[in-house]
């Protein structure tokens, strides 16, 4: 604030300073020129004369005449001799501003008046004095107003500016108090205030798009935990336990065997939990195709399925696999692949033994369309959207834990992240039908085909 | 189980843990590959100085010393084009293309399945020896084709896959077992004869007229060899 002041006070005193310099400096010269023109006249006109000094006066006179508002005051020397040859006009100003008796030795300091000498006749030096009293007192008074509009300005600068600067602190204190009042839990904050000129609301736009990032980044973290505390808590309990007692005494080959296939189950499930985990938190999915890979879903469907092939044989249910058409694709091999396990992983789940599920990858129009059918009790409308949803639990499939439902949320997002849709149906064999389509290349829009 | 054989695919893991070495190594060696391990890049760099070449490498990420990365920079650098496939945990798909883009074959996330990494192995070795030949037989494993003294012969896609199996073998024996495995993805018994069905169609197309390459090992199981083994 200091800062403002002392420069706004340089720039408007500067300004005055300047301006008035200027102005005298211009009157001054307007003055000394006038002064040349007087004595310049009177030359030619006395020359024109005999020569006396009755001439001389009549002519002080007339130029008198044309210049009302400056007094003047002649003094003439006979060259010759140096002496005084008469006084003519406003004498009193000869002495007033001392004006001295040997030619071309007066010089006046005092601004406002004007003195020259020049030659006049063939034997005659005449001085001119120009009283500028009239301009100076003009200068004075044209000096005084600009000074007062510079201190008006200064006032005015510095008011506005400190309203200004006030007022805007004040909106950007409200700001800060929303931001700080706002817990970013809850639903979006609303930093917005009245009135605010658009650089404010930039400020309050910013801030609310920061807390729902938070919000967002509190929430992922609030998902990891909680399906790190649940989904992963069981299968290392059931792996601790049955190892544990296991080794508690000695058993047979058969018992070993049993219980080694039966970890193994759970820590397939365990390897699958955490890369649902991971995918559904992982932060910053961006869509730059700089980071995609080219792969064949139908080859990558062989090699990874392995799993839920397994899970399958185990439960009686028979997987069948179809493929036609190019399964070329470029997007994140690894979340798509996953996404498709998840889905067949879910249909053996809720399959009867004896059943079958049919997975189909279909290639042959621009986009990739997959399909699984299971024979199960298959998926009521109402719940079609909300299964999608993390966190969503249907009462469990016999035989299995009551999951997070996060196998369906993954697949929902890595399926959106391709650009791609999962639509959730009845199957023709009359279970569930889960249908992905997928754009070959990531695509930001939802459904577009490349 | 198949035994070891010299001919067979020589690999080097790279990997700082060493129950992960362990269990590679076995599985492997089981599966009829030569397979060596070392603990991290430097060892690596030198097992490459000292035993020569190898038909893969098995490249963990995330090492102390010498990073997998650097590693494989240093091994293209050096005009290496030995073929790799990297172990990583799941980073993103920034990691993983990059790891593509600095020479790398393919790659797998831990925790990963061991039949996948297997899987994997048999593609890339595939692609970088497309051709396997016994005697006058040529196995071509990207084309799909077979040639017995320069004839074509006609395969069906299972038949096809038997004799990649066998081919790829060595001359080692192959049980029933694996090659339910490996041929039909079949882990259990299904008490049919599907494999001795198959072996000898494979036989009447290939061996009939000519030297016979496919042998039986009695009570163990069929192997591809010029000659007969004593």
């Amino acid at each position: 604030m200091r800062w403002a002041v002392v420069s706004t006070f340089l720039v408007v005193g500067s300004t005055w300073a300047l301006g008035t310099w200027f102005v005298r400096a211009s009157v001054e010269r307007e003055f000394n020129s006038l002064v040349q023109e007087e004595i310049h006249e009177m030359s030619v006109l006395f020359r024109t004369s005999d020569g006396g000094r009755s001439d001389f006066a009549r002519f002080a006179d007339q130029v008198r005449g044309e210049h009302p508002a400056n007094p003047m005051a002649w003094r003439v020397w006979e060259l010759e001799t140096g002496e005084i040859w008469g006084d003519f006009g406003a004498t009193r100003l000869l002495e007033e501003f001392q004006v001295n008796s040997s030619p071309g030795t007066t010089r006046i300091e005092r601004s406002g008046a004007g003195w020259k000498e020049e030659r006049i006749g063939d034997s005659l030096q005449a001085g001119l004095l120009l009283d500028g009293k009239a301009h100076t007192a003009v200068l004075a008074k044209f000096q005084a107003y600009f000074a007062v509009v510079a201190l008006v300005a200064v006032v005015l600068l510095i008011g506005g500016g400190a309203l200004f600067s006030r007022r805007t602190a004040s909106l950007l204190e409200q700001v800060a108090e929303r931001a700080r009042a706002a817990k970013p839990l809850r639903e979006s904050a609303d930093l917005s205030v009245e009135g605010a000129p658009e650089e404010i609301r930039d400020v309050s736009e910013a801030f609310e798009e920061l807390l729902a990032n938070i919000r967002n980044e509190q929430a992922r973290t609030k998902l990891l935990t909680a399906g790190i505390a649940h989904e992963m808590r069981s299968p290392i309990q059931n792996l601790l336990g049955e190892t544990e007692v296991t080794l508690m005494r000695e058993r047979d080959a058969s018992e070993y065997r049993r219980v080694l296939e039966s970890s193994y189950e759970e820590l397939c499930d365990l390897g699958r939990v955490i890369d649902n985990l991971v995918s559904l938190c992982s932060t910053g999915r961006d869509m730059d195709s700089a980071g995609t890979e080219s792969f064949d879903f139908g080859r990558e469907a062989d090699l990874q399925l392995g799993r839920e092939r397994r899970r399958a044989d185990r439960k009686g249910v028979e997987i069948r696999m179809q493929m036609t058409g190019d399964l070329l694709c470029e997007g994140d091999r690894h979340a798509l692949l996953l996404a498709v396990r998840n889905l067949v992983g879910n249909a053996i789940d809720w399959s009867p033994s004896g059943g079958a599920v049919d997975v189909t990858l279909d290639g042959r129009n621009g986009n990739l369309e997959i399909t699984v059918d299971d024979c199960g009790p298959g998926v009521r409308p109402e719940v079609r959207e909300e299964i999608l949803k993390p966190f969503y639990t249907a009462p469990p499939a016999e035989g299995r834990r009551a999951g997070f439902g996060l196998g369906l949320a993954l697949a929902k997002q890595a399926v959106a992240a391709q650009g791609g849709a999962i639509e959730v149906a009845d199957s023709p064999v009359g279970g569930a039908r889960f249908q992905v389509r997928l754009p070959r290349r990531e695509s930001a829009e939802s459904g577009s085909v490349v | 189980m198949s035994a070891v054989d010299v001919t067979a695919a020589r690999l080097l893991v790279v990997d700082d843990d060493p129950k992960l070495r362990g269990f590679v190594q076995q599985g492997l060696t089981e599966c009829g590959m030569h397979c060596e391990a070392v603990g991290s890049g430097d060892e690596a760099l030198e097992a490459l100085e000292n035993s020569g070449s190898y038909d893969l490498l098995l490249l963990d990420v995330m090492m102390p010393g010498l990073s997998g990365w650097e590693f494989l920079e240093e091994l293209r650098k050096r005009r290496d084009e030995t073929p790799v496939i990297f172990l990583t945990a799941r980073e993103g798909v920034e990691e993983r293309i990059k790891g593509l883009e600095l020479g790398a074959d393919d790659y797998v996330i831990k925790p990963f399945e061991f039949r996948e990494l297997l899987a994997r192995i048999h593609a890339v070795l595939r692609r970088h020896e497309p051709v396997l030949r016994t005697g006058d037989l040529v196995v071509d494993r990207l084309r799909q084709a077979v040639h017995r003294a320069g004839e074509a012969i006609d395969t069906t896609r299972k038949e096809f896959e038997l004799l990649c199996v066998l081919s790829e073998a060595r001359g080692a024996t192959v049980s029933r077992e694996e090659l339910l495995r490996l041929v039909w993805g079949i882990e259990f018994e299904p008490g049919t004869n599907v494999v001795e069905v198959l072996v000898a169609r494979l036989r009447r197309k290939l061996d009939r007229g000519r030297e016979p390459l496919i042998h039986t090992a009695v009570g163990r199981g069929y192997y591809l060899a010029e000659k007969e083994a004593t």
